[in-house]
Order: structure tokens, then sequence, then C-alpha cells
């Protein structure tokens, strides 16, 4: 696919959500359009309950809209079964939450391959291992791949979670509130990990946040009011 | 409220199959007893049938008098028998104590009533002819030396004119036995009449709806009883200048003669004194020989040289002093000082009879005149008084005719059996003096008292009690025994025990997970300043409110588990209730204590699983279900530690597994236990291993997916390891259970083993009286001695009482009583002791029987550990009371206990014990029988022919055993089933450790979504992380129990049921793995978005 096609294009995105004792299903998504090139970065902001993480889970192939399309490199997710939506995640798309969910029994070098274990990536194993090891050496964590999540900081988690979500080399990652349950400082040096990454890793960035100073650092900053998009910062 | 429901309904059905089984006992207790209350059995001892009338008289209740004995029933063409039935000799009056009034027939002469169980035995109905076969009551017991081992039994012939079931006391037995009972009924003074004891009857019957007490019955019967029911006779003997005391039995009882001479100390037996009477005992002798001269067969008494004692004997005749009379000092040429030898027999307790010999000198030679010519001194010896001539004498001993003279008809044609020589009472008592007394009779002077006042005096001397006349509250005994039967609420408490646990893991595994659903409720209340103890109270009241609706839906739920169980007691698992069919009895007691239980188990359980989650800081509460948090590397011990124990405790059981060919097959059990657990504890340890090397294995490129699952496993070590321990338990108990299933086929000829080595076990309806060890024995029941080469019969005498075996269900009240020859045991170290007290004792096995306690009536005693344990709820050195043959009180004291054996139901004591508390019980009537094991059918034919008159029934000892052990293996494999069932129900449970798991690990997986796994990649990692589980669990119990087993299999003594058990774990994995399936199904289903929606 070329660098000058959209990395993704959502074409008139409406979401609902069911119906709850027969009121009306509200209404969160309203003609949302949205297309992103290669290596972009933007910032998705507005208030709690506005509708970003569902709008991160439509891009991120985890839900489906109720109507319009998501495209991602050329793909229509909604012509796609189950399987091949959770393979086109599990390549094209990495996802950094607000916690990080590493798994407590696993070494942070175990949490790290986790994306690499779905079966069908076996062959790349040895790429990816070498991605991972140099992804931990590029966020300072190195001497800490033995460890489990328990035996780090909550900082030290969520680079560790930003390292599984780019292991894969996805085209996009999706970052939703990363910062949400750090410290300060945590935060600000996450904040610059996710940018150098932009750009050294070539990955468009999605974040979805309330951080001014996060969303300060994208390239773009989108507000999702009245449940559409609006651009407020480019 | 599942959990609630299934305790209270195992609870409640197994209380009310309990309540089911008493009641279905009690009813079959009535059903035996009709309207009587109290008896009085007199077994071989015939009081006077108007005795029931006087009685009756007196304490206005309906009474019977019974002629019972022991019998055997036969179609006259011989194609079907039925041993051991119960001939009762009955009138009218018996039958007014059935329960209902009914209408049979009345029975006349050559006439039968038999009761529907015999009708269905012997296929006979109303119309058809049966040939009865009873035992004749002896003159004298026929142990008794004298007594005539000849026409022992009576045969009658009679029609059938009734059937009586139940409701018509058709099944009428004073046993506490729920077992059926072959009854025939025929008319008492028809059967008295072929016995010929005149009128008389040996059990006498009180009924009535308003029962008098045993102490207001026995008090009647003291006030109107005569000295023909102690079968004492008074009578004017010496041209009525004289009373002359004797018994029918030949031998006053000793407690007769004591009590009277007691009474004479005391009192005098007439208003002057003791000395107006003398004690004579009258004996018969082989031989008395002088030197090269001998006189045959002659009578000689020992009389107490008291009153007209004296005019026989000198005051002071020393105890090796005789004196003779001339015809004797003629015959055999001697002169006073001079010495004699008498020769007799006397009957050692084993019924051997052995000639012994006493020396005597000559003190005096008298004139053959008064007492001395007192041809009445001879008791009535049946095949010698009634003999006109020397050569007609039958005596039940061995008599060589061939050695009277013609002096000696003559001496017997003047004289008849006038004694021929005089000893001291003292010196006869000495000799002669065995268990049926020591006097033949009692001279008293009626000079001054009547008849009537010396009979009264005698009567005043002496209780009923202390000649077996005494009356027992039946009714009392009777329910007593069906309500203290075995429990089988308990029972089956006990055998749903895996369904118990089940019930409450699952009570506590669903409470735990609603308590997980609703950490953040719980957290938020707590943060709010609700105090932990009202947080608990509010959801301890939400449970009790689901508890009490499971309980009310598991009451209704537990009566359908009843009725399965019924029907199952009634079809495949009959043998624990010794087929007797029962009836659906629900009780309300047992609903509201089920019910009760039920809610309080589910309680506890839930109070349990409330208090560990409340233990959980707010903080981590409010975090949601996310509250693992593990720690590094500390928490498990390295795996070389689990290997170094897994070492130790494999080499354990291999040292174990080795040592079994040294030891016998009974310490199987306890060694398949202690390897089994070895070796479970062993591969727990290893599973222990494997996951420590997981945990700290650092997988850098060979990380998989199975790998992860195998991780997952670890993320909460107890969890995972308590399923796998839960279920390997469970697996390993059943199997445990299936291979401990009794089987005895190849120790049967192992003295060791429960058979005693014996190859079959005899018992006849009638006694046997011939030692069938000897030839003479052997030759007088026609065996072709051929047949019976190299077997060895140890032979026991019975006092019949109440099986005391797993056979019967009720408790038994006085179980039967067995007289053995410890010696014969002894010396073939016969049967297995699991406890003895040798160590206090001084002595070993069955020489214990022989041990003197040192306390006045309490004799040791031996028996089947299950008898003493279970039936008697007794223990090692505990004692059983027993009342003998004379009214006396004594303990039987248990110095031993036997492993599972041939002999269960019964207590055995020592031969010579037996025959002094019950002289009356003549004979044997069950047979232990040594024979190669080769020749074992040709025996059996033999000894079941030739004893067929008798009754004789021959099982073999593996079968008797396999009787018993049937009941056992039927606990077993109800256990077996419930088990399962319970191991089912527990793999539901898995299904809930499924979903507590993925609840906790939701953001996990959803996560895992997120980078590309598919639902359904995650819900085959969960089914793999818990069938793993599931897996190791089944294959540590299957593996460890079977390596436990191997010794077992090896000595070929066990079949193992493997189909059952390959079913079991087939059922558990399927029904564990489907119920996996099912949670992580709907656990990711469910939860999933959610979380990642989460902002």
């Amino acid at each position: 696919m070329s660098n000058h096609n959209p990395i993704l294009e959502m074409v008139n995105i409406t979401k609902r959500y069911d119906a709850v004792n027969g009121m009306d299903s509200p209404l969160v998504l309203d003609q949302v359009n949205l297309s992103l090139m290669a290596c972009d970065s933007v910032a998705i902001i507005g208030p709690s309950g506005c509708g970003k993480s569902t709008l991160l889970n439509l891009i991120g192939a985890l839900d489906r809209p109720t109507a319009g399309q998501v495209i991602i490199d050329g793909t229509d997710l909604g012509t796609q079964d189950e399987p091949s939506l959770a393979w086109l995640r599990n390549q094209q798309i990495g996802f950094v939450f607000q916690t990080h969910h590493l798994l407590p029994q696993c070494t942070a070098w175990e949490n790290v391959l986790l994306p690499t274990l779905v079966p069908g990536c076996r062959s790349m194993m040895p790429d990816r291992v070498d991605t991972a090891k140099r992804l931990l050496a590029r966020v300072g964590l190195v001497d800490h791949i033995q460890h489990r999540p328990s035996q780090l900081s909550v900082g030290q988690c969520q680079r560790v979670a930003v390292v599984r979500a780019l292991v894969n080399q996805p085209r996009l990652l999706l970052a939703d509130e990363p910062t949400g349950a750090l410290d300060q400082d945590a935060a600000d040096s996450l904040t610059e990990l996710l940018v150098e990454l932009n750009h050294e890793e070539k990955v468009t960035l999605v974040v979805a946040t309330h951080s001014s100073e996060l969303a300060a650092r994208m390239a773009r900053v989108l507000e999702l009011k009245n449940h559409t998009l609006t651009m407020i910062h480019h | 409220m599942f959990g609630a429901a299934v305790g209270t309904a195992v609870i409640v059905g197994a209380l009310t199959v309990g309540d089911s089984v008493r009641y279905s006992l009690e009813k079959m207790a009535l059903a035996r007893l009709g309207d009587i209350q109290q008896a009085m059995v007199s077994n071989m001892r015939f009081f006077r049938d108007v005795l029931a009338d006087e009685i009756s008289a007196g304490v206005n209740q309906n009474t019977a008098a019974v002629l019972q004995l022991s019998g055997i029933a036969s179609r006259p063409d011989g194609a079907r028998r039925a041993n051991n039935i119960q001939v009762l000799g009955v009138e009218d009056d018996f039958w007014k104590l059935a329960a209902k009034p009914i209408s049979l027939p009345k029975i006349h002469a050559g006439q039968i009533v038999v009761n529907t169980h015999l009708s269905r035995q012997l296929n006979v109905d109303v119309g058809d002819d049966l040939v009865i076969r009873v035992e004749t009551p002896g003159t004298l017991p026929r142990d008794m030396p004298l007594a005539t081992t000849e026409d022992i039994f009576t045969i009658l012939r009679a029609e059938i004119v009734a059937i009586a079931d139940a409701v018509q006391l058709g099944d009428f037995s004073l046993r506490t036995n729920q077992l059926p009972v072959f009854n025939v009924f025929v008319s008492r003074h028809w059967l008295a009449g072929h016995l010929e004891i005149g009128s008389k009857a040996n059990m006498l019957l009180v009924g009535g709806q308003s029962p008098g007490s045993v102490g207001e019955l026995n008090r009647r019967l003291n006030d109107c009883w005569q000295l023909a029911d102690a079968e004492l006779e008074l009578h004017a003997v010496a041209g009525n200048k004289q009373l002359e005391l004797r018994s029918r039995r030949v031998f006053i009882d000793q407690v007769v003669g004591r009590e009277l001479d007691l009474r004479s100390i005391q009192t005098g037996i007439n208003s002057r004194s003791q000395d107006k009477r003398t004690s004579i005992l009258t004996y018969f002798v082989n031989n008395i020989r002088a030197g090269d001269r001998s006189t045959p067969y002659s009578m000689v008494s020992a009389i107490e040289p008291s009153w007209i004692g004296r005019t026989v004997i000198p005051v002071n005749l020393a105890d090796d002093e005789i004196v003779i009379n001339t015809w004797l000092a003629d015959d055999l040429s001697v002169q006073a000082g001079d010495s004699l030898v008498l020769s007799y027999f006397v009957m050692e307790p084993s019924a051997q009879l052995v000639e012994h010999s006493t020396g005597f000198r000559i003190r005096k030679i008298i004139e053959i005149e008064g007492l001395a010519a007192d041809r009445e001194l001879m008791p009535s010896f049946p095949g010698l008084a009634d003999a006109e001539h020397c050569r007609q004498w039958e005596p039940g001993i061995p008599v060589n005719l061939d050695r009277i003279r013609n002096k000696d008809e003559s001496y017997w044609d003047i004289y008849r059996g006038t004694p021929k020589a005089f000893i001291s009472l003292q010196a006869g008592q000495k000799i002669w003096a065995n268990r049926f007394g020591d006097r033949t009779c009692i001279r008293i002077d009626p000079v001054e008292d009547s008849f009537h006042q010396v009979e009264q005096q005698i009567l005043g001397a002496i209780q009923p009690e202390q000649v077996g006349l005494a009356f027992d509250d039946v009714r009392s005994s009777a329910l007593a025994a069906s309500r203290d039967s075995l429990d089988f609420g308990i029972l089956f408490l006990a055998l749903s025990m895996f369904i118990m646990i089940a019930a409450v893991l699952l009570t506590m595994l669903q409470f735990a997970f609603g308590v997980d659903q609703r950490a953040i409720e719980i957290g938020t209340l707590i943060s709010l300043g609700w105090p932990v103890k009202s947080v608990r109270r509010v959801l301890m009241i939400e449970g009790t409110i689901l508890a009490v609706f499971g309980s009310i839906i598991g009451c209704v739920v537990g009566m359908i588990y009843t009725r399965l169980v019924l029907a199952a007691l009634d079809g495949i698992w009959s043998g624990a209730v010794a087929g007797v069919m029962i009836t659906f009895s629900p009780q309300p007691k047992s609903w509201l204590v089920g019910g009760m239980a039920g809610v309080l188990v589910a309680l506890l359980a839930m109070n349990y699983t409330l208090r560990c989650a409340t233990k959980w800081s707010p903080k981590q509460l409010l975090s949601g279900a996310g509250l693992v948090v593990i720690k590094g590397n500390v928490k498990y011990f390295g795996p070389i530690f689990w290997v170094v124990v897994t070492c130790i405790l494999a080499s354990v059981a291999i040292v174990l597994m080795i040592w079994p060919q040294q030891v016998s097959s009974r310490s199987y059990t306890v060694q398949f236990f202690i390897t089994g657990v070895l070796v479970l504890a062993g591969m727990l340890c290893l599973w222990r291993s494997l996951i420590a090397m997981t945990w700290r294995t650092e997988r850098i490129h060979d990380l998989s997916l199975a790998y992860l699952a195998l991780r997952n496993t670890a993320r909460r070590a107890g969890r995972s390891a308590a399923t796998i321990i839960l279920l390997s338990c469970g697996i390993f108990i059943i199997i445990a259970v299936s291979a401990n299933r009794l089987d005895i086929q190849v120790d049967q000829y192992d003295r060791s083993a429960g058979t005693g080595g014996f190859a079959l076990f005899g018992r006849t309806a009638l006694p046997l009286y011939q030692d069938l060890n000897t030839t003479d024995g052997r030759k007088s029941w026609g065996f072709d001695e051929q047949d019976l080469q190299d077997v060895g019969v140890v032979p026991m005498r019975i006092r019949h009482g109440d099986d005391a075996s797993c056979l019967n269900l009720n408790r038994a009240q006085s179980p039967t009583l067995i007289g053995v020859n410890p010696g014969q045991l002894a010396e073939r170290n016969a049967f297995h002791f699991t406890k003895t007290a040798s160590r206090h004792l001084q002595r070993e096995g069955w020489d214990l029987l022989d041990v003197a306690l040192g306390l006045p009536d309490v004799i040791p005693a031996i028996a089947d550990q299950a008898t003493v344990l279970w039936a008697l709820g007794k223990k090692l050195g505990d004692t059983h009371r027993y009342v003998d043959e004379y009214g006396q009180p004594f303990q039987v004291k248990f110095v031993g206990l036997l492993e599972n054996s041939i002999l269960q139901g019964n207590i055995l004591i020592s031969e010579d014990e037996f025959v002094d508390r019950f002289p009356t019980s003549s004979g044997y009537q069950l047979f232990l029988v040594d024979a190669p094991s080769h020749s074992v059918a040709v025996v059996h034919d033999s000894l079941a022919r030739a004893l067929e008159p008798i009754g004789m029934e021959l099982s073999s000892t593996s079968e008797r055993l396999g009787a018993f052990n049937t009941v056992q293996n039927t606990y077993l494999a109800i256990f077996q089933a419930l088990g399962g069932l319970g191991m089912l129900l527990g793999s539901i449970g898995l299904g809930v450790v499924v979903m507590r798991n993925v609840l906790e690990r939701v953001p996990e997986l959803a996560l895992m979504r997120a980078v590309g796994f598919s639902r359904c990649q995650l819900r085959r990692m969960i089914m793999s992380e818990h069938a793993l589980l599931l897996v190791v669990g089944l294959f540590c119990g299957v593996t460890a129990s079977l390596i436990a087993v191997i010794p077992m299999v090896r000595s070929g003594g066990q079949d193992m049921p493997w189909v059952l058990i390959i079913m079991i774990c087939a059922a558990v994995f399927v029904s564990g793995l489907f119920w996996v399936w099912a949670a992580s199904a709907l656990a990711l289903r469910r939860y999933l978005l959610d979380a990642l929606r989460h902002e």
C-alpha cells in the first residue's frame, strides 16, 4: 500500500449502544469522519463519556459501528469476519490502555512477546524477538526483562505495554488515556516516548486523552463533542 | 441456592432412607409378634401347658402355650426341602394373639398350617402333604452319659390346611431378624402326643392390648408354678414312708440341689432339720473289679450320710471307702478292707465318652435290705429302667451284653437296679457330677409335713428363673432391635459424603463467585463507612433467603432422591438391606433436620467465603475482579526441592510395594492407602515442581500459547492445586474403594483368611451327637471312610439367638452363642485376630477362651470384629450380658476380635463354659470342615447326603464369606456410585472455578483480544488451562491408585472393576470438560467488551 494512501479512514461513522429498559438507544458517534496518513499523530480529546474510547475501539476493530465504514490500510473492517479482524489487530494495530494490563504471571519479556503468540506469527518470531529487544532497550528496560509486573513501577509497566503494542510493528498505535494512571514525571516521560516512537517506528499514533500536555505533543488535536469530531488544532 | 438445595436433598434423602428402613423393620417386627408382648421360652425344658391358663387367670391377659421345636420340612417326594424351620405346636389360643382377628381353620391332628415363605420355598399349597422332621426331646439331654442318641427325631406327615401370611401371625418369631422365617403350625396336642411328652409346652406367650409388666408376670409365675414345670416330681417311696424328689431329666439340676441345701441350712426343708433329708446320686458303672474278678454293669449309689443315708453308709465314710452288698461281696469274693475299682463312663465336654476308673477300699459289707434294697434308687435311665432282662438293655453307652452272666440276670430279676455298692455323696459327686446335675434324687422324711407342704417348701426354695422359666419383654426387645438397627440415614449420609463435599464446595464457590462479582459494591459500601460486619450481615441475609429457598427445593428433591435410593435398594443394591423390601416412609422430623442442616451448611460455607472476601482492602475491592497480586520468585520452593520430595515419597512407596510379599493379604488395605497417599503426594509434588520450574524458567525464544496456559495455571497456584487435589483425591478414593472390595477366592485355604482355611461351613437343623473325626462317629452315619479321607471337622455347639452379622439389619439384642473347643482352632491357627487382649491375659489367639478372667460370671469370648463393633456397638474388653439356662446372668468379655470371617454374627465361647451355662443345648449344629481342595465336592456331597436326616446344609466357606462381603461390597458400590455422582457434581464446581478465574482476568483477556487473539483462541487457552488441571487431577488420582493397587492385583486377590473405574473417570472428564467449556464461553462472551470500554 502506498504511503500516499490514508492508513485509516472513517467514513460517516455512527455508533449507538443497545437500548436499555425501552429507552432510545444512546447515540455515541454521529456521522464521524476521519482520515489519517502514515506517521500521523492525532489526539482525541473530549469530556468523559463523550465516546473517545468507543471511537478507539471502532478504529481498533474491537467494536463495529452502527453505520459507516472503518477502513484500515485499504481494508474495510465491516467486510471482515472475526478471525480476520483479530489478525488485523495483531498485525496492523497496537494498543496502549490507561492500565497496562500486563499479565501478572509473566515476565516483562513474556508480556512483550504476548502478541507474537497468536497463531500465524510463529514464522515471524525471530524478527519479533529482535524488535522486542531493540524496543526494550529503546525504552530503557533492557535490564528489567525478567521482572514481573509486580517488580516494576507503574511507569515501567506502561513502557512495557508500549513495547508490547509495537512488537509486531503495527501501522497504527492506539493509546487510550496512556498517562491517565501515571504521575506527572512518568506521564511526561511516556508522552515523550510515544512522540519519539511515532517518528522512529513510523507508526500512526492515535491518542485519546484528557491530558492537554499529551494532546499538545500530537500533530493534530480533534475534539469529540456532540457525537462528532471537530478539529481544534493542526 | 443450588448448593443448599443439593445439600438439603442429600441430607433429607439419606435421613428418609433411614426412616424408611427403620419403619419397615418395625413393621416387620410387629408383624412377627402380632399382639404378643411377653414370652417365656424354656427351649428343651418343658412345663405344663395349663400353666398358660393359670398365668392368664392371674394377669387377665391372653396367653398361649406353644410347643416350639426346630425341624426340617420336605415334600413327600423329596423334591424340595427346607432346613431350620420352626415347628410350632399351637392351639386356638395362639391365634388370638394376632394383631387383628383372623380366621384360620382349626388345626386338627394330621393337619398343618404353613407360612407364606415356606409354601413358596417348598412350592406347596393347601391340600398338599408335607413331611416334618423334629427333634424328639429325650428323657435325658442327649449329651448325657446313658442318654440314647437313637431315635433322635420324630417324623410327622400332615396335610396343609391353610397358608398363613404375616398378618395371620404366619411369620411369628421371637428372634430379632428381618430374614424370612419358615414356620409350620401343628396341633400342640398332636405334636406332644407324637413326641410322648404329655401336655407340655416350652414357650408361653402373653399378649393383649393392655400389656402387663414382666415383673407382674414373673410374680404370677412364681405364685402358680408347680414342680412339674421344673421337670421335678415328688412322690412317695418306701411304702409311703418317704417322699422322693426326682427329675424327669434323671439328674436334678445343681442349682435346685444347691438351693435346697441352702434353704435347709437356713430354715430346714421341713420344720425340724436338714437331718431328715438325704441326697442320692446313683450311677451306672461298667465294671466293678477286685483283683482278677469283676462284676459287669451295676448301679452304685452315692449317698449323703444323713438321715436314712446312715442306714447304709457310716457317717464317717471316707471318700475312698465303699460299702458293698453281700451279693457283690460274694461275686467278687471280697471282704471288708479289700480294694476294688469302679470303671464308668463320663462324658467329656466335647461329647466324647471316656471310661474312668476309681479305686475304693471296702469299709463294710451290708445285707440287701432297707434302703440298700430299694430298687427305686436307680433313676429312670432310658433303655435300662424299663428292660425286663439285662439283655434288653439299650443304654446310650456302649454295652457288651456278652459280659452279662446268668447271675447278673438273676440279680436283675430279683433286685432290678438296686445298687450293689454305696459311696459317700461327696465322693460320688466328685466323679459323676456333670453339668446336668449332681444328684438323682432327694429323699425326704414327710412325717410331720404333708405332701403339699413339702412341695410348697421346695417350690419356695427355688425360683422359676433358676430353671430357665422367666418372662421376657419380647415386644420391647423387637422394637428396640428395629429402633437401634443399623442407621441407614447415617450410613447414606456417610456414603453421600462426596455429594455433600461437592455441595459445600459448590456453595462456597458460587458464593465466592457472587462476592467476586460484587467486589466493587462491597468495596464501595466499606469505603462509605459501612462496618464490615454490617456488609457481611446484609450479604448473609441475602444468602440465607436463597439458602432457605434452596433448602425447600432440596426437601422436594430429597424425596425424589429417596425414591431412587429405595428403588436401587430394591434392585441393584438389595445386598445392602439383605433383600428386605423397604417401604417409603418420610418423617417430618427428617425434613426439618435435613432442611435446617442444608441451610446451616450453606450458611457456614457462605460465612467462611464472606470472611475471606471481606479481608480484602476497599482499594482491592474497588479495583474489581483483578485482585491477584503475584509477587516475584519468592512464592515457591524451587523445582529441585519438589523433585527431592517426590523422590523420597516414591522411594518409600516402592519399598511398600515390595513389602507385601512378606505380609499377608490383610494388610493390603493399609498398604494400599499408605502407598497410594505417598504416590499421590509425590505426584502433586511433581506438579508443584513443574509449576515451580515453569515459574522460574525464562522463555526467550520458544514462548508458546501452551506454555502461557501452563503459566496461567500457576497464576492461582493454590486454587489450581486445590482443584487437582480434590479431583485426584476423589478419583483415588473411588478407585481405592473399588480395589478394596472384599474377595476371598484366592485366600480360601489360607488359615489366616476369613474362611479360617476351612473348605466348608455346615449347619444342621437338628443336633449331631457323634464325632465325625472318629471312625465310630462316621460309621454311625454310614459314611464311606474313603470319601472323608484327610477330612477334619471342627464341631461347634450353638445357642440360638439373634443374628448379629451384617445380614441382620436389626440391632442384635442377644447374639447367637457358639461353644467351640479352642484347641481345635488353635492347633490349626485358624482365622486372623485383629485385636486381642493377649498382653493382659498372657495367652494368644484361641487359647484366650480358656483364660480364667478371675471375675465371677465373666467368661472370655471371641467374635468377629464387625459383629462386636457394628452389630453390638462394643469393643475389645467390653462385655455383653447373657442369661444362662438357670436364669443366672453372666457376661461374655471380648478378649479377641476376628478379622472379617465366616463366624460373623456369632459370639464364640469355650465349649466347657458353654455346656456349663447351657447344659440342655445338646449336640453340635455348626461345623467347620477341612477338606483337601481336590475332594471338596466329594466331601460336600458325602456330608450332605449322609446327614440329610438332620438337615445338614453345607456351603463353601468362600461363598459364606462372600455373602457377608456382598453387604460390604454393596455399601462400597453405593459409595462408588454416590461418589461418582459427587464427582460429577464437583465437576460443575470446576466450571465455577473457570468463571472466577476468567472474571479475575477479564482485563488481561480483553487485552489479549486487543492484541489479536480471537475469542476462539482465548477460549481454547482457557480450556487448555483448566483441562490441564482436570487431566492432571485425574491422572494423579488414577496413577496413584493404580500404583498402590499393584500388590493386590499381583496377588491375584482382587477383581478390579475396571469398566466402572474407566466409566467414572470418563464421566468426570467429559463432565468437567463440558463445564469448563460452558463456563469459559459464557465468561468470555459476557465480560470482554465491558472491560475494553473502560475509560
